[in-house]
């Protein structure tokens, strides 16, 4: 479904908040704050809250610019935040990117209640990977702490983050997944009943999850409204606290999965692997001009990526299995990289525009496109593993970046050969002659050249204008 | 179990009638339960946060005179969150 022209200008994910907006105006992104939010951002400034926030890199800095940029009689202030080079949402992140990002919402939160105000939402939305690192964005998310008040985004935050978190943790790394389902968090009753028993025994999660699910069922069969005061600031810390140490208390070990250990399991010598990563850096290095976006599908826990990123390149490092993804984003993070961030995706079901009209949430080709792509050791899975015959997968490659580094693995190779244990390699076209006259429709190839001590080929192809 | 069950809804609606006053406003939909829930563990966990920062506050006195006698470096104790 084609995305409403009318909301163009409009980012089409800005629309739940009264109190301002995010819009385009020839590329650039602003902030549009609207007269009902004039005072909490008055006090946000004036409480040296946002001075704060910002120093320490937890909150996204902005610039404001004359209120006549603003796109209304509304605007009382218009911003311009520091650019976010790749918007990623919560179901594409690992266990420890999600982790993190509550952690985040909670600390700002303490911080926010030091300073007299709060947090009027916890959306998962609101935090953005930038630099290697994750930054709250949404700078009217600040409210005047009202004192009594318990916190209106408790319900939110056990919704986007504890249950996701949770799940994650108990059940399975891939529940995260159930975000692009539930984009506005997981439903807590739904939670408590898939989380096995022994999560009762934790108290963080008993309160906050499973206590919490049942007082919600039982208050949705009356009609009742909330309380608005009565708990102190001391009360409202101590949920914040007991929610913080819930959270960092939840683990999960990356290991068991089939791709978590690919690396280690590869046929490559030690020689093979060396001249690999100098083909890749070579290849990459013969891109002319230098790119600034590098996408590594299939990354596997980042080995290559970090070939790109390590030559100041923004570089993606895209993989299916949530383990692989979680060793390298623990990787980024034990050893800073603000150019490398590693997501999850399916390449054979990217993300799909989502929410509200279908423009709520970009879908992975909404987002842009890289300026080259790497698919090593990537192509025997889709065409083997998911029957998508070269033609098309040269398509949908020529169709995120101009460039691309691909790796063709021949029917020889063990790993191949575990793909096809259980298949018939008859009806498949696999070979290295219809690879290349199939990439060669949509690609110029640049350079080609054979890994050593392996049967398998390195190329460079430039996308073929048209 | 019907005791028991009419005895947990009278304690449910005894809590409910002491938080409820005025709704609240915000533009996500905070969850009356949600509300409920918070005040039900308001005074115990104030009261864990209170004994938290209490002990803290022993812990950073003893390692700050353990610095000052020894001339050791302490540290407050700092959760591994990788923030």
């Amino acid at each position: 479904m084609a995305c409403d022209p009318r909301l163009a200008s409009r980012v089409a994910s800005s629309f739940r908040d009264p109190s301002g907006f995010v819009f385009k105006d020839q590329g650039v992104l602003y902030r549009q704050v609207n007269r009902c939010y004039e005072e909490a951002f008055r006090v946000l400034d004036e409480s040296g809250l946002y001075n704060s926030l910002v120093s320490e890199g937890l909150l996204i800095p902005h610039v404001q610019v004359p209120v006549e940029n603003g796109m209304d009689d509304q605007a009382v202030a218009v911003l311009r935040p520091e650019p976010i080079s790749f918007i990623s949402y919560p179901y594409e992140w690992c266990f420890s990117q999600l982790r993190d990002a509550a952690l985040l919402t909670l600390d700002i939160q303490l911080r926010s209640l030091d300073h007299g105000m709060s947090l009027k939402d916890a959306s998962a939305y609101n935090v953005q990977f930038h630099e290697g690192r994750p930054v709250f964005i949404d700078t009217l998310s600040f409210d005047i702490y009202r004192e009594g008040r318990p916190w209106v985004g408790y319900r939110q935050f056990c919704e986007h983050f504890l249950a996701p978190l949770a799940l994650m943790s108990f059940v399975d790394p891939l529940a995260s997944r159930m975000m692009s389902v539930y984009i506005d968090g997981i439903p807590l009753t739904m939670a408590s009943k898939m989380l096995p028993g022994r999560t009762r025994a934790n108290l963080g999660l008993l309160i906050h999850l499973h206590l919490h699910a049942k007082t919600q069922s039982r208050v949705a069969k009356t009609v009742a409204s909330a309380p608005q005061s009565g708990m102190s600031k001391t009360a409202l810390k101590g949920l914040i606290d007991n929610l913080r140490s819930t959270v960092a208390g939840l683990r999960y070990s990356p290991t068991g999965t089939v791709w978590a250990d690919y690396i280690d399991e590869t046929n490559y010598t030690s020689e093979a692997q060396k001249h690999k990563e100098q083909l890749v850096s070579e290849f990459i290095d013969g891109i002319n001009p230098k790119p600034e976006v590098v996408w590594d599908l299939g990354a596997n826990t980042g080995v290559y990526s970090r070939i790109a990123s390590s030559k100041e390149i923004r570089t993606i490092a895209w993989d299916k299995d949530p383990a692989a993804v979680e060793k390298s984003y623990l990787a980024t993070r034990a050893a800073p990289d603000p150019f490398l961030l590693p997501l999850i995706q399916d390449l054979t079901n990217p993300s799909p525009s989502l929410g509200w009209a279908g423009c709520e949430r970009d879908s992975l080709a909404g987002r842009g496109r890289a300026d080259a792509v790497m698919a090593l050791a990537l192509v025997h899975h889709l065409a083997i593993g998911n029957n998508v015959p070269f033609g098309d997968i040269a398509a949908y490659f020529s169709s995120l970046g101009e460039w691309l580094v691909v790796e063709f693995v021949p029917k020889e190779d063990t790993q191949v050969q575990r793909l096809l244990h259980s298949r018939d390699l008859d009806y498949l076209c696999y070979d290295q002659d219809t690879f290349e006259q199939d990439f060669s429709e949509r690609f110029d190839l640049v350079r080609k050249e054979p890994i050593r001590e392996t049967s398998r080929v390195l190329y460079l192809y430039r996308g073929r204008r048209t | 179990m019907d005791s028991k069950r009419r005895r947990d809804s009278l304690l449910f609606g005894t809590l409910l009638l002491l938080t409820l006053t005025r709704p609240a406003h915000a533009y996500v939909d905070f969850g009356t339960g949600s509300m409920i829930m918070q005040m039900s563990v308001a005074a115990f966990l104030g009261f864990v946060y209170v004994m938290k920062r209490f002990w803290a506050s022993i812990a950073n006195a003893f390692l700050a005179v353990r610095q000052r006698l020894f001339g050791r470096r302490g540290s407050t104790e700092k959760e591994n969150s990788g923030m």
